[in-house]
């Protein structure tokens, strides 16, 4: 696996992962806390985005 | 969570289950529905962004007529669906331009027709929507 494979899927990864909080989050209410992971949620979907780059 | 990469339908179906949440929450909750269409928006960026495992249809060259490798009436071939799946292919994986299809094997090594009648000359085939090489 090329380092550029995995830096993709890490990063595909941890958005995953935040999103899943954010509508952990949303779900129970607490709006603010589900805003900080979907912002960080959009930061990691920018960056794998980037490191898969501009052929896909 | 599983490390394994994910399909691009695995975050399709988690906006579009997110977008069905929505529309119960609307009337009860605009800040939670608001926050449910971000998080479903991110999620369908990540689904563009994600790799597609699909099932192709693999096509193999079929003689028809003829009886065999040098055999004078083979008339001509044609492409049929092998329907097998990338994923059921055993001879070295995809190499994501060109693929031959699983292959039958007789007991002289040669390929078979659907009918049974071996043949030599089974080449890659290029799919419909692959660039060969």
């Amino acid at each position: 696996m090329s380092d550029g494979t995995k830096n993709f899927e890490y990063y595909m990864r941890k958005a995953d992962e935040a999103l899943q909080a954010a509508s952990d989050m949303a779900s129970s209410g607490y709006n603010e806390s589900a805003a900080s992971f979907l912002k960080a949620a959009e930061l990691y979907t920018e960056q794998a985005k980037l490191v898969r780059g501009p052929r896909y | 969570m599983s490390d394994a990469p994910k399909d691009f339908r695995y975050y399709a179906d988690k906006a579009e289950a997110l977008l069905l949440g929505t529309s119960e929450l609307a009337n009860d909750d605009d800040n939670g529905a608001r926050m449910l269409i971000g998080i479903a928006t991110v999620y369908a960026e990540l689904a563009k962004a994600a790799p597609r495992f699909e099932h192709q249809t693999q096509y193999r060259a079929v003689v028809i007529g003829g009886g065999g490798p040098g055999d004078s009436t083979v008339k001509a071939t044609q492409l049929q669906p092998c329907n097998v799946s990338l994923h059921g292919i055993s001879n070295g994986g995809y190499d994501g331009t060109s693929q031959p299809c699983a292959l039958v094997y007789g007991h002289t090594g040669m390929h078979e027709t659907d009918e049974g009648v071996p043949f030599r000359g089974f080449g890659t085939v290029n799919f419909p929507g692959q660039g060969g090489k």
